[in-house]
């Protein structure tokens, strides 16, 4: 990963490169767009007291943020479309999506997201997920940028598909 | 020059990072520095593009920053 950056980004003697008037130093300013993938702390690690883990926690904090969004409730079981329920780790049901949708963390640490969208509701199910990964992505973005020492805050723009998240860190 | 981060986080969960004020391998650092203390927090990260701003864009930057500084000095009283 690291050495596609810089392979894509930064060659020292390419003369395209641009010098700065900071000072003598040369500024470089970059523009990234990543994917992401929730991975907690595997089991192991965790130890007994695995739901005190920080990621754990903030999975947990990004539930109740999502549920809060949709007007939903957090809890621990799904329903099928017969009404047979099952366990999860967290589940998020929805007045759109009362089967609601769950996230299992295996002993590794992946996340994977489980529901019955049966009936036409692989919208409504995908979003719960969808949610919980921009909250997770939030929290854990703004505790990353605090531990490199920024000053962060965090805003919210826009209204419905085009709602998005900003997260600044200052130095 | 004030170093800045700028994250949009989409709704799917994908974002967009812009680093700005680095001078030089520091912004690279930075952004390595920031993928790695996100793992550590439980989100693993992919770059899926990395542009990096051309001369004008940074040195709109750069006038912006002076232009504060200057203010600020403006408003001290002496």
């Amino acid at each position: 990963m690291s050495f596609w950056l810089r392979g894509s980004l930064w060659a020292p003697d390419d003369p395209g490169v641009w010098s700065g008037q900071n000072g003598g130093n040369q500024v470089v300013s970059i523009i990234s767009s990543y994917s992401t993938k929730i991975k907690l702390a595997p089991r192991a690690s965790r130890g007994s007291g695995s739901r005190t883990d920080p990621t754990w926690k903030l999975l947990h904090e990004a539930v109740i943020a999502a549920a809060e969004e949709l007007g939903g409730e957090v809890g621990v079981e799904i329903a099928d479309y017969s009404g047979t329920t099952r366990g999860v780790d967290f589940a998020i049901s929805t007045p759109e999506f009362p089967r609601g949708a769950g996230i299992v963390v295996s002993p590794g640490g992946e996340v994977r997201f489980l529901y019955d969208h049966y009936g036409g509701y692989r919208r409504q199910a995908q979003q719960i997920c969808d949610l919980v990964t921009k909250h997770y992505t939030t929290l854990a973005v703004a505790r990353a940028l605090r531990e490199l020492n920024y000053e962060v805050d965090v805003a919210e723009t826009g209204q419905g598909a085009e709602r998005r998240v900003m997260v600044r860190g200052v130095m | 020059m004030t170093k800045k981060i700028d994250v949009q986080v989409n709704r799917d969960g994908t974002f967009r990072a812009e680093f700005s004020g680095f001078a030089g391998d520091e912004c690279i650092d930075q952004a390595e520095r920031l993928q790695t203390v996100l793992a550590g927090f439980g989100l693993v990260v992919e770059p899926i593009t990395v542009e990096r701003k051309d001369p004008a864009q940074i040195a709109l930057e750069i006038g912006d920053d002076e232009e504060t500084e200057q203010k600020i000095g403006q408003e001290v009283p002496r």
